[in-house]
């Protein structure tokens, strides 16, 4: 054999016998590009609105999966039922990961306005962690809209614009429990109302990917 | 970091002309290896030329391993590259037609296209067979191939797995099979050269 | 030193850099080397230039006529382009750039071109069966430790030693 082919062989055989020492091939926890994530935020597919988690959580929708991304302290006050709780400085710890990084659930975040769980969101995203939503407007809106509905000028009122308000009537019964006849809403802000919500029992996920 | 395209992180246009480089390389090769002489090629089946066995083994050594350490090193990760899938009876057959196809025709289609740009007429002749064959198999697909293509899926196999082996164990055992083979294919040709032609040893290259 | 010697490189040599370059075709396309493929979509690009509604009634051309681009523009074909240039290269440099038909010497020309044809309806058969030639599907895929690129050498090679034994007259006179 000639010296060059010797070294080629040695080569093969040092390098594999270092390869017997590895861990298995297992994929990698993904960053994505930049240019990936801009086109990502430009297109607002994250969004979704509060009428439609009202709607999934009164179909008892199984792929739901609501998470406050606020302070514990905040989330014991008030919470959206059926929520669990991961603050935001939390999000990466690996014992979250199985939330985030799964293909089973639908993950909406949650925070009081839209721009905490959009920072969440795209925390998550740069680690190419998929499938997770926002609620947009938060839980300012969620009150706005599901738990004290306002009632649109009569002048302006289309049939869809009739059909959101009924739907959100009948949401803030399912929510609050409020009387059809009552029309008044309620003066304090959600945290602070006193109203007594059932929390159902937290989800658990025990590993989307396994 | 890579696989760069899958991850939108190439051009698609910058991609394809790096796809062209690699032709090249990959075409230069082929060649100076001595992959556009039929004989060397089929010199493999009988033992009188030893190269075909010589690239092909160290060629997927040296990328299974190198792929192996920079999957490790975060460089890459193959898990996003081609990966062909298990379909192990369509494999098992088609590759016993692309056998019989090798000893009668002499070629595969990578080496039959560098012949063939290197002035090998049968290279030549060679491609147009394996065009005929694709649309004798995609005119008779529906009727005569789709369920035994489909059939025998077994979807995203890794060999190491499939055994129950550690992966890196397998890369080492297949580097010490490669290079016993190396050895035994070396000592077959030698048999030969001693009692060939020099006419044929020449032509041969060996 | 006899100059009708065929000069090529040294075998391990040659398979070192192609493993490099398998490497690099992994890291910038996230493609292994191919050929078969090249052909297919060659085949498939035909189809569809002469007769468009038959490419979208074929099941197994249809799914590669769906998209924007044409059936034709992909990485593989591109490659294959690349490997006519590279080795046209390689045969000026050392010398082998002219037509001749390859062939043990006791093989008439004649022959040789029908059994070449032959061999290549064969492959293009088996290519679209097995999904893959010794570049593609063997090589690439031995590459990534796909169960599917050994059960290609096996069966290529395995089937090739056997059917080569029946065939020994293409290859080797009988003394």
């Amino acid at each position: 054999m000639k010296r060059r082919e010797i070294l080629i062989m040695a080569l093969l055989l040092v390098g594999s016998f270092i390869t017997i020492f590895l861990p298995n091939v297992k994929p990698h926890k993904h960053i994505i590009g930049a240019k990936q994530l801009l086109y990502e935020v430009n297109k607002q597919g994250r969004y979704v609105n509060t009428d439609a988690v009202a709607k999934m959580i009164m179909e008892s929708d199984p792929s739901l999966l609501l998470i406050d991304i606020r302070s514990p302290k905040e989330y014991a006050k008030y919470t959206i039922d059926g929520a669990i709780n991961i603050p935001f400085d939390k999000i990466l710890d690996k014992a979250n990961v199985d939330y985030f990084n799964q293909d089973v659930y639908t993950t909406v975040l949650f925070s009081n306005g839209t721009s905490l769980a959009d920072q969440a969101w795209l925390t998550l995203r740069s680690y190419d962690y998929k499938g997770n939503k926002v609620m947009k407007g938060g839980l300012n809106q969620w009150y706005k809209t599901i738990i004290n509905p306002q009632k649109p000028a009569d002048d302006h009122l289309t049939a869809e614009a009739k059909q959101a308000y009924l739907f959100r009537k009948g949401a803030q019964i399912y929510f609050t429990g409020a009387t059809p006849v009552s029309s008044a809403a309620p003066t304090s802000k959600p945290k602070a109302s006193g109203k007594p919500i059932v929390k159902r029992k937290k989800k658990e996920v025990s590993g989307g990917c396994g | 970091m890579g696989p760069l395209y899958p991850q939108l992180l190439l051009n698609p246009q910058y991609n394809l002309l790096i796809g062209a480089l690699i032709g090249v390389g990959f075409g230069f090769l082929l060649e100076a290896s001595g992959f556009t002489n039929t004989r060397k090629l089929a010199g493999i089946f009988y033992g009188y030329d030893a190269t075909v066995i010589k690239v092909f083994f160290t060629a997927a050594l040296t990328a299974l391993i190198g792929l192996f350490f920079l999957h490790y090193m975060g460089w890459i990760d193959i898990t996003l590259t081609f990966y062909p899938k298990t379909f192990w009876i369509p494999t098992l057959i088609g590759g016993a037609i692309m056998g019989l196809g090798f000893i009668i025709g002499g070629f595969c289609p990578g080496t039959s296209l560098s012949a063939a740009a290197s002035g090998k007429i049968d290279g030549i002749v060679f491609i147009i067979g394996v065009l005929l064959g694709i649309f004798g198999f995609i005119f008779t697909y529906d009727t005569a191939w789709e369920a035994l293509r489909k059939s025998g899926k077994m979807g995203r196999v890794n060999i190491a797995d499939w055994i129950g082996m550690k992966e890196g164990l397998f890369i080492f055992l297949f580097t010490v099979i490669a290079i016993i083979t190396f050895i035994v294919f070396q000592k077959w040709q030698d048999s030969w050269k001693r009692k060939m032609d020099q006419k044929d040893v020449d032509d041969l290259g060996i | 030193m006899n100059t009708n010697k065929n000069k090529y490189i040294n075998a391990y040599v040659g398979g070192f850099l192609m493993g490099l370059l398998i490497i690099i075709a992994y890291y910038f396309a996230g493609e292994g080397l191919g050929s078969s493929g090249g052909y297919r979509d060659v085949a498939i690009g035909i189809i569809d230039k002469v007769s468009p509604a038959y490419a979208k009634a074929n099941s197994f051309v249809a799914p590669h006529v769906s998209g924007e681009e044409g059936p034709m523009q992909t990485w593989l074909v591109f490659e294959l382009l690349g490997v006519i240039f590279g080795a046209i290269i390689s045969a000026a440099i050392f010398g082998r750039l002219k037509f001749m038909v390859g062939k043990a010497p006791h093989i008439t020309n004649k022959k040789r071109l029908y059994l070449a044809l032959a061999g290549g309806i064969l492959w293009g058969i088996g290519t679209q069966l097995g999904r893959g030639c010794t570049s593609g599907l063997v090589l690439s895929g031995m590459a990534v430790n796909s169960l599917s690129g050994y059960i290609g050498l096996v069966a290529i090679f395995g089937f090739g030693f056997i059917f080569a034994y029946f065939f020994k007259r293409l290859w080797i006179k009988k003394n």
